[in-house]
């Protein structure tokens, strides 16, 4: 696994933009960028610098899950790592999301342990194929 | 039921009777006469009846014109809610900020603590027992302030938690201003119409809670503004 690792961190909220930013710089990665909704972070992506996406679900704007969808939809990014890192926990939206093509979904609140073990289980796999 | 049946028997027998005879004398321009004057009379009855209805709905609406504060509501309460959700969102928003300033202070901090102590027992220096012990310990404790600190740090969701409540109650406040403000321009109520809209504000000793921009008034500007107002008061 390596720091290098760039990373998009999506969320409406710059509370939560800078939790996350904070933990990934403690795991290491500090090279992390932000957006504030899908239509933020889309044109990020599409320059091809980010090899890791974090997102919330219920932004204004683009949400989330549109977010994934393009970025599944897109040839360049359909491959990209995405975690989800959201407050919406009903099933079927879970669902849903991996139906959509997510890589891992994290519930807030949540704790560094879980979203360590999620990002670290995404970067493995990554690793691996 | 009886009743009806009776006075709709008064009002069209004479009608009814009217087209029987029509047809006995086979009398078509009379059997039309008696047709037409049924309509005419049918359509009287649904007149008075929607004239009945809209002064009932005019006596309501000046009812609620007089008696609800809905001038109150739609024009200062309800935007006022409003903005003191966004201001509830903006004030965790920097609550939380600033502990995370606080905490990206404090951590490296710890971390030094911790290099330092880990550093001097590794280099394995002579010094009494009890030193290497506070040294470990020293070394022990940064580390658990560290990982403390982290989840803090993580606690810090309640601010995205609790803004995306509060900014749903927000949009919710304001379907409900729309709605008001329509009602009042149905209504015609103004604040001038309104007689029951005043605020009623609860009394000084109950207290009014945090002070909210745009919406709280005669609020002082911060602790200096009360230290000039109690010395002005000669205190």
């Amino acid at each position: 696994m390596s720091a290098d690792i760039r990373f998009l961190v999506v969320d409406d909220f710059s509370t939560m933009r800078r939790i996350i930013k904070n933990f990934l710089n403690d795991l290491g990665y500090s090279n992390v960028q932000e957006a504030d909704d899908g239509n933020t972070a889309l044109p990020i992506l599409k320059q091809g610098n980010i090899d890791f996406l974090v997102t919330d679900w219920n932004m204004p704007g683009m949400p989330g899950l549109d977010l994934l969808k393009a970025v599944r939809a897109d040839p360049a990014l359909a491959k990209l790592p995405v975690l989800l890192v959201t407050a919406e926990a009903k099933r079927e939206q879970i669902v849903e999301a991996a139906q959509a093509g997510v890589n891992g979904y994290v519930v807030k609140p949540f704790t560094a342990q879980t979203l360590k073990e999620k990002v670290d289980k995404i970067l493995q796999s990554r690793a691996a194929g | 039921m009886a009743d009806d049946i009776q006075s709709l028997a008064e009002t069209y027998g004479p009608l009814l009777a009217q087209l029987n005879e029509a047809v006995a004398r086979n009398d078509e321009p009379a059997f039309r006469a008696a047709v037409d004057a049924m309509q005419e009379q049918r359509e009287g009855d649904v007149t008075r009846a929607l004239r009945t209805l809209t002064g009932s709905l005019l006596d309501a609406m000046l009812t609620f014109r007089k008696e609800f504060r809905i001038s109150a509501l739609a024009e200062r309460e309800v935007p006022d809610a409003r903005a003191r959700l966004n201001h509830v969102m903006k004030l965790t928003d920097e609550a939380a900020h600033k502990t995370m300033d606080l905490i990206e202070q404090c951590g490296p901090l710890a971390d030094r603590a911790n290099k330092t102590a880990t550093m001097l027992l590794e280099r394995g220096v002579d010094v009494p027992a009890g030193f290497r012990s506070f040294l470990q310990q020293t070394a022990d404790d940064c580390s658990k302030v560290r990982a403390n600190l982290n989840e803090v740090i993580i606690a810090q969701t309640y601010q995205d938690l609790t803004g995306q409540i509060i900014r749903g109650v927000v949009t919710l406040v304001g379907e409900v201003e729309h709605v008001l403000a329509e009602l009042m321009r149905m209504t015609g109520a103004t604040n001038a119409t309104s007689g029951n809209a005043e605020r009623t504000e609860a009394p000084v000793g109950h207290g009014f809670g945090p002070a909210v921009p745009g919406v709280s008034t005669g609020v002082v500007q911060g602790q200096e503004d009360i230290d000039a107002l109690m010395a002005g008061l000669g205190i």
